[in-house]
């Protein structure tokens, strides 16, 4: 996946190299995998980028199948879906419903 | 009282209407003094400092998160300093549209939500902006927080009509824009870009307001990126949720944008996640209450 910012970092990614703040002290060590917790750190410090290891993200039809497992998984994909009504099949149209489902499952699940 | 807008072009609704809001003497006196060639920073703060409300509003902006600054600043020359004219100018600008409009009563649009989904447009514009390195991502801001603001023309001087259209978009399932061509003969985007023209803002501003439905390929004669930024903007403010934007269906997505802004997967959710978390922040900023 390569540098990516913090702001975008979630629970399960695994560091490639490892961080340090701005006293060269070891924050995480590489191949870590992060957790909420990490995260924190990390923005606490003031880390602006880290390098993170490839990850595969879940295509939309993985995400609506883990939302189809309880009601409230299911009113919140539907909710979502109701704002994309015919909406086209470009790239850019299906890759923001993905990655909006996607944030609204890994919100509920934390 | 104003007459019902029925039939016409909308340069010609717009011209009809005498009581179109003007922006007000505080922008247009800032904005001629930053424009002089040789204007200090001392007369540009002698104008803010004239209203207690843009002050307030002024060093809450270059104080919040969105600065982070490691010590506050609490002069207007500083504040001005830390953020520049060309910053200053926009959020003047926006803060003083959003007050025009803020006593608006008359019609069906919800403000709040109205103001929510332009708001997580602008953000969104903002970031888009950076993403692509442009230089002025203030004035993207600007733009995507205005796109909408011929809807509120429309609700204020078309109210009736403008009703159906709102009527129309839902029980037809169309876009606002298509509803609006049908029961008006025009939409909110030409009649925003008449009105900003008016106002005397940028041609990338008002061409961002006027084709943010329809984007163009960026030619000699209108080189800049905002109307596709402005374009991807609104949608991804519809996609996250942010307010109302009338429309039952979601608006056409023209891929000519995607390609003219190279944007990537990577990015949009960086994007995304910048959208989420500077809508709230702006929100204070813009919508807090600073009246003494």
């Amino acid at each position: 996946m390569g540098r990516v910012t913090v702001s975008i970092l979630k629970p399960g990614m695994v560091l490639s190299e490892p961080v340090f703040n701005g006293y060269r002290q070891q924050l995480a060590e590489a191949s870590t995998i992060l957790n909420k917790r990490i995260i924190t750190v990390l923005q606490t410090w003031g880390v602006i980028d880290v390098e993170v290891q490839e990850v595969s993200e879940p295509t939309l039809q993985e995400i609506e199948e883990q939302m189809s497992t309880t009601v409230v998984l299911q009113q919140l994909s539907a909710m979502i879906d109701d704002r994309f009504y015919r909406a086209d099949q470009h790239q850019f149209v299906s890759e923001l419903r993905r990655l909006i489902k996607y944030d609204a499952l890994q919100n509920i699940e934390s | 009282m104003i007459p019902e807008l029925l039939t016409g072009e909308p340069s010609l609704v717009v011209e009809r209407i005498h009581e179109l809001p003007t922006l007000p003497d505080i922008y247009q006196r800032l904005s001629s003094t930053i424009d002089k060639p040789f204007s200090s920073i001392w007369e540009i703060e002698r104008i803010v400092r004239q209203d207690p409300v843009i002050t307030a509003r002024l060093l809450h902006f270059v104080n919040s998160p969105l600065y982070g600054l490691s010590t506050p600043v609490s002069t207007v020359a500083d504040a001005i300093r830390t953020i520049g004219y060309d910053a200053l100018k926009q959020l003047i600008l926006t803060t003083s549209v959003i007050d025009m409009f803020q006593q608006e009563s008359a019609g069906t649009l919800s403000l709040p939500a109205f103001w929510k989904h332009c708001l997580g447009a602008a953000a969104a514009a903002r970031q888009l902006a950076l993403w692509i390195g442009e230089e002025h991502p203030e004035e993207f801001f600007v733009a995507g927080l205005l796109h909408d603001i011929g809807k509120l023309i429309h609700n204020h001087y078309a109210t009736d009509k403008f009703r159906t259209a709102l009527v129309l978009a839902v029980t037809e399932r169309l876009t606002l824009e298509t509803a609006e061509r049908k029961v008006l003969g025009f939409s909110h985007t030409q009649t925003g870009g008449f009105l900003v023209h008016r106002w005397g803002l940028s041609p990338a501003i008002q061409r961002a307001i006027a084709y943010h439905h329809s984007p163009a390929v960026p030619d000699i004669l209108s080189p800049t990126l905002h109307e596709h930024v402005v374009h991807c903007a609104d949608l991804i403010s519809i996609g996250l949720g942010l307010g109302v934007s009338g429309s039952y269906r979601f608006p056409p997505f023209v891929p000519l944008s995607w390609e003219v802004l190279r944007l990537s997967s990577g990015h949009l959710a960086e994007v995304l996640s910048a959208t989420k978390r500077e809508v709230s922040q702006f929100t204070n900023i813009l919508f807090g209450d600073y009246a003494e």
